[in-house]
């Protein structure tokens, strides 16, 4: 796939053509809809959209505020236990072969399919919703550190070596440096799986949360509501990616 | 280095990386038997967690229900991937061969992809109704970006000193897509099918919670809902089960196909 990460440098030299674009597909969409639609409220215009985020802010806030702290926690949570399974399998020859594969088939297995399961057993809370962000975004941390760890190659190692590196250096300044590329490559694979296992958690079931709200409002046909919700999480989904850029951009300099 | 994709690491793959597929099998037996030894050792209530054999069980007492169910369900992923490829496809090379829309529409492209369209969910239900047409949507909006994004980083991808060599032969512009960008594009187009069949399934799935009239999804809802804790994990096991065998087909294809990158 595409580096997401040279996304942040197309949009500081402005993109004219896309922003037209942008600007006339709004336009057309708000002319269309209100010269042909029957309902406002089940196909909404753009300014519909803003409307309700703007009428309904305080409410979509109230629960944006469970939805951002779980997928916040999930997210973490897998940075740091995938990144300390990941290095450990990367360091035994035997657990690699026995845990690797495991991971890898359990990274293509849907794991939405089990959030009615993980409802079942913690409840419709934080606690399932986090476990599912967790566990979508776990195995692509431990794969990335893995690869990282791994890629390491010998005439690095060697040449650390004659350099009387001790293991504590070698770790800080060879391992962790070449390692970083790819967790970072795996954060930013991570922290938008994690955004989707909190909103699959909350729309299979849930009391509060944005995913909870968007199934609420969307079963009154208030699409404009439902619209403005999913701009929210489209808004939360773009800072987080954006925010794992810019640590990578600040982490891994070297590669710019 | 090139940063590592998802799509890089799959069922086949893991495979090769291991010497024997012994151990990894008995890893998979010992979570077996440790979900066995520990279901019956802490009394976990079946509604809660029923152990292996009473899945198993349910799995051939319900067989007829799960297997219509897998049938829908497979049936629908499967055409939500022809759609999303074949677009997905032509998307790209339309983007492709124009370097003024592709800098028109790549960022909004791009952007999609930090967006969780899994939300979209309950919108295309009430747009278009509880049913297959929502689902398929659904899985198309997920699916249809990531091969549009790989078919293109391929196309574009190509090195110079082929595109060189082939415009000093003096071949015209389409002689250099189909004869030169294409064939190079063949690895990233196919991952970027991997990864549109991963996500398509995902979009079934998550369809099926929510537009509750068919499929795996249907049985997994219901399931729960009358508290027949086996048949759901029965219908989760299969969903992987579907997802893993569909990326293990995939990826054997993928060797026949590239074999001469057999060696990645």
């Amino acid at each position: 796939m595409i580096s997401l990460a040279r996304m942040g440098a197309r949009w500081r030299a402005v993109n004219w053509p896309a922003l037209i674009f942008g600007a006339a597909i709004v336009s057309l969409w708000e002319a269309l809809v209100r010269a042909l639609a029957p309902s406002q409220s089940l196909f909404p215009p753009p300014s519909y959209v803003m409307w309700s985020l703007y009428v309904r802010f305080d409410l979509i806030m109230e629960h944006a505020w469970p939805t951002f702290c779980q997928t916040l926690v999930g997210f973490l949570l897998s940075v740091v236990l995938g990144v300390a399974l990941g290095w450990i399998i990367s360091k035994s020859r035997t657990l690699f072969e026995a845990l690797y594969p495991v991971v890898v088939v359990l990274q293509v297995v849907p794991k939405e399919a089990l959030a009615p399961l993980l409802v079942l057993w913690f409840g419709a809370g934080t606690l399932s919703r986090t476990a599912l962000a967790f566990l979508i975004a776990f195995f692509p941390m431990v794969i990335n550190t893995t690869f990282g760890v791994r890629s390491l190659n010998t005439a690095m190692r060697d040449y650390a070596t004659s350099l009387l590196c001790n293991r504590w250096q070698f770790f800080t300044k060879v391992e962790l440096p070449w390692a970083l590329t790819s967790i970072l490559a795996g954060m930013k694979i991570s922290v938008t799986l994690s955004v989707i296992g909190v909103v699959v958690a909350e729309i299979v079931a849930g009391r509060n949360g944005l995913g909870y709200l968007l199934l609420f409002a969307a079963s009154r046909l208030d699409m404009g509501f439902s619209l403005a919700i999913l701009l929210v999480l489209a808004i939360w989904g773009g800072a987080l990616f954006a925010a794992v850029v810019l640590l990578e951009q600040r982490a891994v300099y070297w590669r710019r | 280095m090139k940063p590592p994709t998802m799509s890089s690491h799959s069922p086949v793959t893991a495979y090769r990386h291991s010497r024997g597929v012994l151990i990894p099998c008995g890893v998979f037996l010992a979570i077996g038997v440790g979900w066995s030894l520990a279901v019956s050792a802490f009394k976990v209530p079946p509604l809660l967690l029923p152990g292996p054999m009473a899945v198993f069980r349910t799995i051939v007492e319900e067989r007829e229900l799960l297997f219509q169910a897998a049938a829908s369900t497979l049936s629908e992923i499967l055409l939500a991937i022809a759609i999303a490829v074949v677009t997905g496809f032509a998307t790209a090379i339309l983007v492709g061969i124009s370097p003024l829309v592709r800098r028109t529409i790549f960022p909004y492209i791009l952007a999609t992809q930090v967006v969780p369209k899994v939300a979209l969910a309950p919108i295309l239900i009430a747009w278009f109704g509880i049913g297959m047409e929502s689902r398929l949507i659904l899985a198309f909006l997920i699916s249809y970006f990531p091969m549009v994004i790989n078919t293109l980083a391929g196309i574009l991808g190509t090195s110079d000193a082929m595109l060189r060599y082939a415009q000093s032969l003096a071949a015209s512009e389409w002689q250099i897509l189909v004869k030169v960008r294409l064939p190079a594009a063949i690895p990233a187009i196919l991952s970027g099918v991997k990864i549109t069949a991963g996500v398509a399934v995902i979009g079934i799935v998550v369809g099926e919670f929510v537009a509750t009239d068919s499929g795996l999804g249907k049985v997994i809802i219901d399931s729960s809902a009358s508290m027949d804790t086996a048949l759901t994990v029965a219908a989760t096991l299969l969903i992987g089960t579907l997802g893993l065998a569909l990326l293990g087909a995939l990826e054997l294809a993928e060797r026949r196909i590239v074999y001469w990158q057999s060696g990645s």
